[in-house]
């Protein structure tokens, strides 16, 4: 509807859990034009979420409703509605809810992994320092000096006889 | 308004501990303090086992952080863990003097 009309505000519902009995407060800016406190009650759920229903007086009016929530201890909002109605029409109006914008809480949990490093399911497979046996075998010469083939040559221990005569100068006295 | 507060409803470990355990958890809400939340007891198993401790009891854990110490006079394997949190939309700790309060409404 806006802020053109004035509403009748007759009720307040909250879905809330408090560690301590919390302070709820309305305002309103009407009659004099100015937001001030309407109505204040102490809420408290005990141990668990509850809905708190809230009655307004009959004369908590105006363009404006705002909505204030504290406490000595802790206070879960997780839900709030105002049960008003448009004044100032021809036609009457209805009654109706009006959700209060607060910040969902989701009904479902999430899950978050925790920081430990991951242990793997199987197993890693490493060698052990032993030397590996070849399956086939390998070959090595014995040590017997080889015997070659062919046959050698060697000179045997003789002088050596030049196959050609050599000239040698006989020395011949000249005739007297 | 204390913003990102989360509830943590339970914590689930794998793990060997064959002389059990302590797992403590810690969290900072209320009042932005690390403080210890649960003791929770590791029984005594030599083989992997996997076990789910609800953290919602009397009340839901709550906190922006959640710290782990697991200990043990033994050897504890801590093979893998997760838990389960939501995030609450509005909680106003008033040990910190918080308040909630909205702007002027118009509906």
């Amino acid at each position: 509807m806006g802020v053109e009309y004035v509403k009748l505000y007759k009720k307040l519902e909250l879905d809330l859990h408090t560690d301590q009995p919390a302070t709820f407060e309305v305002y309103t800016e009407l009659p004099q034009w100015d937001v001030r406190l309407r109505y204040t009650v102490s809420v408290a759920t005990g141990p668990g979420r509850l809905p708190v229903a809230v009655k307004l007086p009959g004369n908590v009016r105006g363009r404006y409703i705002k909505l204030k929530l504290y406490g000595a201890g802790v206070t879960r909002l997780y839900s709030a509605r105002v049960w008003a109605k448009v004044t100032g029409l021809a036609e009457p109006q209805a009654w109706q809810w009006y959700p209060v914008p607060i910040e969902i809480t989701p009904e479902e949990y999430s899950s978050a992994a925790l920081p430990i490093q991951p242990t793997e399911e199987g197993y890693a497979e490493a060698a052990l320092p032993i030397e590996p046996t070849p399956e086939g075998f390998s070959e090595a010469t014995l040590p017997i000096e080889p015997t070659p083939e062919g046959f050698g040559t060697a000179a045997l221990p003789f002088a050596q006889t030049d196959a050609m005569p050599t000239w040698v100068e006989i020395p011949i006295d000249p005739p007297e | 308004m204390a913003e990102n507060v989360k509830q943590f409803k339970d914590v689930t470990i794998t793990f060997e501990a064959p002389s059990g355990g302590t797992f403590k958890v810690y969290t900072d809400m209320p009042g932005g303090v690390m403080t210890l939340g649960r003791v929770i007891t590791l029984p005594t198993t030599t083989s992997r086992t996997e076990k789910t401790f609800p953290l919602d009891n009397p009340t839901l854990l709550e906190g922006k952080l959640i710290q782990f110490r697991c200990e043990s006079g033994g050897i504890v394997r801590l093979l893998g863990g997760s838990i389960r949190f939501r995030k609450i939309g509005t909680y106003i700790d008033g040990t910190v003097g918080e308040v909630w309060q909205t702007q002027e409404l118009s509906f």
